[in-house]
C-alpha cells in the first residue's frame, strides 16, 4: 500500500524567490520522499497568505533578486514572521537560501547603508559588499560528517554571532563570508544557507536527513526504518556522479562518505 | 573620414589577420585581431565608430537575451536580397571585440567604409559600450530573460542600463520593442523616441502550449518568471494571460505599466503559415515559416519591423522569410541516414522551454541529446536548470542521451521530473553521444533534438554540418 506517510511542505513566495534554480530543492524533495513511498504535499505561500504551523512539516525559501525581494518584506515581517517563529518551536524544518536565509538573520546592512531588519532565527548579519562570491563549493555539515556541495553566487557576507552555530564548514569555496569558514546557520531544525545547485538533489543525503526529521516528528519512526520495512533500496548513481562532474571539487566528492 | 595613417594601417593588420585565421586555421577571425588592435590601440573603437557614424547609412543594432541571432540574420538575409551591401557581425560574435571587428572588417585599405547599412547584434551587457559609441538610429530589443547569473548579475540592472544609454542617444533611434515582454517592452516607457511595438493576436493560442492551466482568473505573476516586480515602480506585476514566455496581459495595479498596444499583431493561419495583422496598413501580410517554435514568431515580427522601416518591399521580406537558412544551432534541422534532426542552442530557462514548446508540438515522443556543460561561456552555475519546466513535457521525451561536463546533473534533472532512468544514457563526449543518439533513433525511428549549450554547440559544428 504506497503512501502510508504523508508529509506537508510550504513553498514561501515560489514567484518571487526562484531565480536560482531554488525550486529544486521542493521537486527533489518530493521525489525522495516518493522513492521511500512517502507523500509529500507541495503547497506554495505567497503575500497575504498564511500556513498552520503545526500541520506543516518542512518550509522552504530560495533567493530573489534585490529588488523583488523588497517585494515580500513587508508580508514577510507582518503574516510570515510569526508563523516561522512558532514552527521553530514545534520542531518543525526549514530550508532558506540565500536571500531567504538573509531574512532569517538579525538585519541585513545594504551597500547604501540602509539596515533591513530579519526576523532573528539566526543570530548574524548581512552586509552587502562587492565583489559578488561566486564558485562551486564544498562544505562538511559536522552533524552527520557528510560533505555538501553546491554553487555560491552572493554579495551579502554573513556574519554569525558567536553563541550561532553554522550549518556547515567550508572546505574549498568562500561560504558566509569568506574570511571564517562558517557557512549558513542553522537553530533547531532551521537551515540557513548560500548553497545554490540545486542544493538537495546532489546533496541526497542531506535531503535524507531532512526527509527522517519529518517523519520522525510527525510519526516517531526513522527513515531507516520505513526503507527497511519496505525493502527500499535506492539507486543513487546520478546522485553521485553529478557530485563528481564538479570541477575542482573532486578530492572532496570522491571521498566515501557523501 | 576621420580616419588617420594609423587607422588604415590597422585595417591592413585586420585584414591580413583575418585571411589568415579564415585559411591558414580555418577559423572565422574577426573576434581576435581585434582583440589584438584592441591592446595595441586602445582608441581604436572609439575612432572607427566615429568615423562609421559620420556616413549616412542606417545602423541597426539587435539586443536582448534570446532571438538577437535569429532576428538579426532574418533583416541581414532581406537586406541583401534586397541588393543592399551590409555590415553585420552575422557570426553572432556579440561582444566588442567581434562586433568592431565587423566594423573594421568592412573598410577597404584605404580608409574607406565600404558597407550600406550597419547591421548589428550586440550582448545585452555590453550594448551601452557598444550602443553609445555606434549611435544606431534603429533599435531592436527582443527580450530580456535572467541568463548566466553567476556573469551577468540581475536582470533588472541590465534593462535599467540599456534605457539609460538609449535615452542619451542623439538624435533619438527608433524603437522596435515587444508588447507582450514586460521588460523589453519597459525600454520604450517614457521616452519620446518613435516605436513600434510588436505582439501575438489575443487567438493565437492552439494546440498543448497554453501556459494556462487553471480558470484565467486575475493572479499573481507566477508564470512572469523574470519579471515579477514592475520595472516602473518596483511593486508587484499582475499577469492575467501567458502565452510562449510571454504576457498578453500584464499590468502593474500601483503605477499602471502594462502592455502597450501592439502595431503588429501575429497570428496562426494555416498550414504553417504566419499572418500580421497590421494597424496602420490596410492589408494582412502572410508568408510560410521557415523556423519552428513560437519564439520565433516574435524575431520574425521584430525583423518585419525593421524592414518595413526601411522601406523594403513585401515580396523581398517574404521571400526573405520563407527562404531563410537558420543558422547552426537555430532552429536548426538536418536528416542524417534517413532521421530527422533538430539542432537547438539552450542556455536559460525561458530559451529552454521555448525549444521544449516545439516539442511538445510533435504528435510522436522524440530522441533527445542533451550536450551540457559548465564552461564560462555556458554559465558556471548549473542550478538553472532547475527551473526549466520539464515536467510538462515529460510525456514527449522517448531515449535520452546526455553528455558535456555536467552530464549528471541534467541526468538527475529528468529522472526527478519523472523521466524513467533506464531511458537516460551518460555518454563522455560529444562524438559518442551523437553516435548513440542516432544509433537509437533508427531503432526506435524517432526524430532527434539535439539541445546543447553553448560551448557543446561549438563542438558539436566539428561533426554536423
Amino acid at each position: 500500500m504506497p503512501f502510508t506517510f504523508k508529509l506537508s511542505a510550504i513553498d514561501l513566495y515560489p514567484e518571487v524567490m526562484n531565480i536560482y534554480g531554488d525550486r529544486g530543492n521542493v521537486l527533489y524533495f518530493k521525489y525522495r520522499a516518493g522513492l521511500y513511498e512517502i507523500d509529500v504535499n507541495i503547497r506554495n505561500c505567497s503575500i497575504g497568505e498564511g500556513f498552520d504551523p503545526e500541520i506543516v512539516d518542512i518550509i522552504f525559501i530560495g533567493g530573489g533578486q534585490d529588488a523583488e525581494q523588497m517585494l515580500i518584506y513587508k508580508d514577510f515581517m507582518d503574516i510570515k514572521k510569526r508563523l516561522l517563529k512558532e514552527a521553530l518551536e514545534k520542531d518543525r524544518i526549514m530550508l532558506s537560501i540565500c536571500g531567504g536565509f538573509q531574512l532569517l538573520c538579525d538585519y541585513y546592512k545594504t551597500a547604501d547603508s540602509r539596515t533591513i531588519e530579519g526576523i532573528s532565527i539566526f543570530k548574524g548579519y548581512t552586509e552587502a559588499k562587492t565583489p559578488r562570491l561566486t564558485g562551486n563549493i564544498a562544505t562538511i555539515f559536522e552533524d552527520t560528517g557528510s560533505v555538501i556541495v553546491g554553487f555560491e553566487n552572493h554579495g551579502g557576507r554573513t556574519y554569525l554571532e558567536k553563541g550561532q552555530k553554522c550549518f556547515m564548514k567550508v572546505l574549498c569555496g568562500y561560504g558566509n563570508n569568506g574570511e571564517d569558514k562558517t557557512e549558513g546557520a542553522k537553530t533547531g531544525n532551521f537551515f540557513g544557507t548560500y548553497l545554490h545547485g540545486s542544493l538537495l538533489p546532489k546533496n541526497f543525503t542531506f535531503c535524507d536527513y531532512l526527509i527522517n526529521t519529518a517523519v520522525k516528528n510527525r510519526y516517531m519512526i526513522s527513515l531507516g526504518d520505513i526503507a527497511a520495512k519496505k525493502g527500499i533500496n535506492i539507486d543513487n548513481t546520478f546522485e553521485i556522479n553529478a557530485r563528481k562532474d564538479i570541477k575542482g571539487l573532486r578530492h572532496w566528492t570522491t571521498a566515501t562518505v557523501v | 573620414m576621420f580616419l588617420k595613417l594609423k587607422n588604415n594601417l590597422e585595417i591592413l593588420f585586420f585584414r591580413s589577420a583575418k585571411v589568415l585565421l579564415n585559411v591558414v586555421f580555418r577559423r572565422q577571425g574577426d573576434v581576435l585581431p581585434a582583440h589584438i588592435l584592441k591592446k595595441m590601440d586602445k582608441n581604436i573603437f572609439d575612432e572607427f565608430a566615429r568615423d562609421v557614424s559620420s556616413y549616412d547609412i542606417p545602423r541597426i543594432i539587435i539586443t536582448g537575451t534570446n532571438g538577437k541571432t535569429t532576428t538579426a540574420n532574418l533583416i541581414g538575409s532581406a537586406f541583401r536580397i534586397s541588393g543592399k551591401k551590409i555590415c553585420f557581425n552575422a557570426n553572432g560574435a556579440n561582444m566588442p571585440n567581434g562586433v568592431f571587428g565587423a566594423v573594421i572588417g568592412c573598410y577597404s585599405l584605404n580608409g574607406k567604409f565600404i558597407p550600406e547599412l550597419v547591421l548589428l547584434e550586440s550582448d545585452e551587457k555590453v550594448f551601452p559600450y557598444i550602443a553609445a559609441k555606434i549611435k544606431p538610429d534603429t533599435i531592436v530589443v527582443t527580450n530580456f530573460f535572467r541568463d548566466q547569473l553567476d556573469r551577468y548579475g540581475e536582470v533588472n540592472i541590465t534593462v535599467h542600463n540599456i534605457k539609460r544609454v538609449i535615452k542619451d542617444i542623439l538624435p533619438a533611434a527608433f524603437l522596435i520593442l515587444p508588447a507582450d515582454e514586460p521588460l523589453a517592452s519597459f525600454i520604450g516607457y517614457g521616452l519620446k523616441n518613435p516605436r513600434l511595438y510588436y505582439g501575438f493576436k489575443k487567438d493565437i493560442k492552439k494546440g498543448n502550449d497554453n501556459d494556462n492551466d487553471n480558470d484565467g482568473s486575475l493572479r499573481r505573476s507566477d508564470m512572469l518568471n523574470d519579471a515579477v516586480s514592475c520595472p516602473n515602480c518596483g511593486n508587484i506585476l499582475t499577469c492575467e494571460e501567458n502565452y510562449a514566455g510571454v504576457s498578453l496581459k500584464y499590468s502593474c495595479k500601483v503605477c499602471g505599466y502594462k502592455n502597450s498596444a501592439p502595431d503588429i499583431l501575429a497570428f496562426h493561419c494555416g498550414d504553417e503559415k504566419i499572418c500580421f495583422d497590421l494597424k496602420d496598413l490596410p492589408r494582412t501580410f502572410s508568408f510560410k515559416r521557415a523556423l519552428s517554435g513560437e519564439y520565433n514568431i516574435s524575431n520574425y515580427m521584430a525583423a518585419f519591423c525593421v524592414l518595413k522601416h526601411y522601406g523594403l518591399s513585401n515580396e523581398t521580406v517574404i521571400f526573405a522569410f520563407e527562404n531563410y537558412i537558420t543558422k547552426f544551432g537555430r532552429s536548426y534541422k538536418k536528416v542524417i541516414n534517413g532521421i530527422k534532426i533538430n539542432i537547438d542552442l539552450v542556455k536559460n530557462p525561458a530559451g529552454f522551454n521555448g525549444v521544449l514548446g516545439k516539442i511538445a508540438f510533435k504528435e510522436n515522443p522524440v530522441n533527445v541529446l542533451l550536450a551540457f556543460s559548465d564552461r564560462d561561456a555556458d554559465g558556471r552555475d548549473v542550478s538553472w536548470i532547475w527551473d526549466t519546466n520539464f515536467e510538462k513535457f515529460v510525456k514527449k521525451f522517448n531515449r535520452v542521451v546526455i553528455t558535456g561536463l555536467r552530464p549528471y546533473d541534467m541526468a538527475l534533472r529528468l529522472k526527478t521530473a519523472g523521466i524513467n532512468s533506464d531511458n537516460i544514457t551518460v555518454v563522455y563526449g560529444i562524438k559518442k553521444a551523437l553516435r548513440k543518439i542516432i544509433e537509437l533513433a533508427s531503432k526506435d525511428n524517432a526524430e532527434v533534438f539535439i539541445l546543447p549549450t553553448y560551448t557543446e554547440l561549438l563542438r558539436l559544428k566539428k561533426y554536423i554540418r
